[in-house]
């Protein structure tokens, strides 16, 4: 056979040839004929595992866990089991939901000192067109329209959630969720950093009638959320301390209106 | 306030909530996200010079895998991601210009400098390394680093748009004159790297 060049060596170390290329690849090693062809292939196998080795030398570890926490989780059939079909189905609940919410909030704006009374005082002021929203369902603010979130994993069981220029009375839910990713849902907009075992959210200061969702891990062994400069809830254990302004509690979520 | 919540904070933009629920189609998101990512973060860092835009581009790759449902076999999608990190490398980083800037204003350590003199080599082989791939073409880079990826000729030669059949010649050639680019920058014999 013509000798094959360096490129057909890499490729049969590679193990890139087909078997009958390879064969004749080894044929021709065989028939070495004193020019070293044997050593000819170690250089090149020699000079590809530098190569690697080199190029190990750059690398860092990679952040796994924060770009996960960051990116969108895979549809879990315990939390929704939505499918395409699901979505365009649940639309229809969607038109019903913000039916509901236009009554309720009409109902809520009769009532004085009502947030919503105080919300739509302000839209009609003309400070704000853009704070109503509506979600497909009550169990679900995350899915509120137009809201993001980023999520990450505590820090040796220690979670501190920062969140600031919230406007008072934006409904807060903060939920304590099985797994070990805490997130922090909010209108678009808002400006996020996040570290290990750490989010630091400021809300846009235009999105007043939108809400805010927390979901900390149950496991977490100490958290604290922290809104506007107070202190909302500490997380020690299993015990939940709520300093700040008093919530509907119930087993798994705490409710805030913020400054209230 | 946690006291053990002393980490470092990075801007992080955030994603819409409603993708956080979202199905992305076949494969089971999570085992592939935890499997790919790593190498592609190591592509990316390899490639950029630069861990946060590596981290920048490796998590776009993912954000635009799940944004447009891509469906198919696991390896096919692994080569879809790895492309668009290659794409948005070459059109936001500069390959480059980029990393000889930012490496003169952040050098590199591969660990954490625990021996000064110890951590001094390290440098100078990372610049010696980076320097290397510096001198190669953008396609021979591309073809290297997917090589140490475990990619096959065909799907390197679908994602550098060149015949499968020419993949071994290109890497080969492009190995030896990266070796040799390093050894000619008068780089220190890095501990672990046999000679050819």
């Amino acid at each position: 056979m013509t000798n094959p060049d360096e490129g057909r060596l890499l490729a049969y170390l590679d193990g890139e040839l087909t078997a009958g290329e390879a064969e004749s690849v080894e044929a021709w090693l065989r028939e070495d004929d004193g020019t070293g062809r044997a050593l000819a292939l170690e250089a090149i196998r020699r000079c590809a595992a530098t190569v690697t080795d080199l190029l190990a030398h750059l690398d860092l570890p990679p952040p796994t866990a924060r770009v996960r926490g960051a990116l969108p989780r895979r549809a879990g059939a315990s939390r929704d089991g939505r499918s395409g079909s699901h979505w365009l189905r649940r639309s229809g609940w969607a038109q019903a939901a913000a039916l509901v919410l236009l009554f309720a909030g009409a109902g809520a704006a009769a009532m004085p000192g009502s947030p919503v009374r105080a919300f739509i005082a302000r839209a009609l002021a003309g400070e704000d067109s853009r704070g109503l929203v509506a979600t497909e369902d009550s169990t679900s603010p995350a899915a509120v329209v137009e809201d993001v979130g980023v999520r990450v994993e505590s820090a040796a069981g220690r979670l501190e959630i920062v969140l600031s220029g919230v406007p008072d009375g934006t409904p807060l839910a903060v939920t304590l969720v099985e797994g070990e990713l805490a997130a922090v849902y909010a209108p678009a907009g808002t400006r996020f950093q996040s570290g290990d075992g750490r989010i630091v959210a400021a809300v846009d200061a235009t999105a007043s009638g939108a809400s805010l969702r927390v979901e900390i891990p149950r496991g977490t062994t100490l958290a604290s959320l922290e809104v506007n400069g107070r202190m909302y809830l500490v997380k020690d254990g299993d015990r939940l301390d709520l300093p700040g302004p008093s919530g509907d509690r119930t087993e798994t979520e705490i409710r805030f209106l913020t400054g209230l | 306030m946690c006291e053990g919540g002393a980490g470092r904070l990075t801007e992080t933009r955030p994603i819409s909530a409603d993708l956080f629920h979202r199905d992305p189609g076949t494969v089971e998101f999570e085992p592939f996200f935890e499997d790919v990512f790593p190498a592609l973060f190591r592509y990316c860092l390899r490639l950029t010079g630069d861990a946060d835009a590596a981290e920048d581009v490796a998590q776009e790759a993912f954000v635009r895998f799940l944004d447009r449902g891509i469906e198919g076999p696991t390896r096919a999608l692994r080569v879809w991601v790895f492309k668009v990190a290659t794409h948005l490398v070459r059109d936001r980083y500069r390959v480059g210009e980029n990393r000889r800037r930012l490496l003169a204003a952040h050098p590199v350590n591969a660990a954490a400098p625990d021996d000064p003199e110890r951590s001094m080599e390290r440098d100078e082989v990372v610049t010696s390394v980076r320097s290397a791939l510096d001198k190669l073409e953008e396609r021979d880079r591309q073809l290297l680093l997917m090589r140490e990826e475990g990619f096959s000729y065909r799907e390197m030669a679908e994602m550098v748009g060149v015949k499968a059949t020419s993949v071994g010649t290109l890497l080969a050639r492009a190995q030896e004159r990266f070796v040799d680019a390093y050894r000619l920058d008068g780089a220190p014999v890095a501990p672990d790297v046999g000679g050819t």
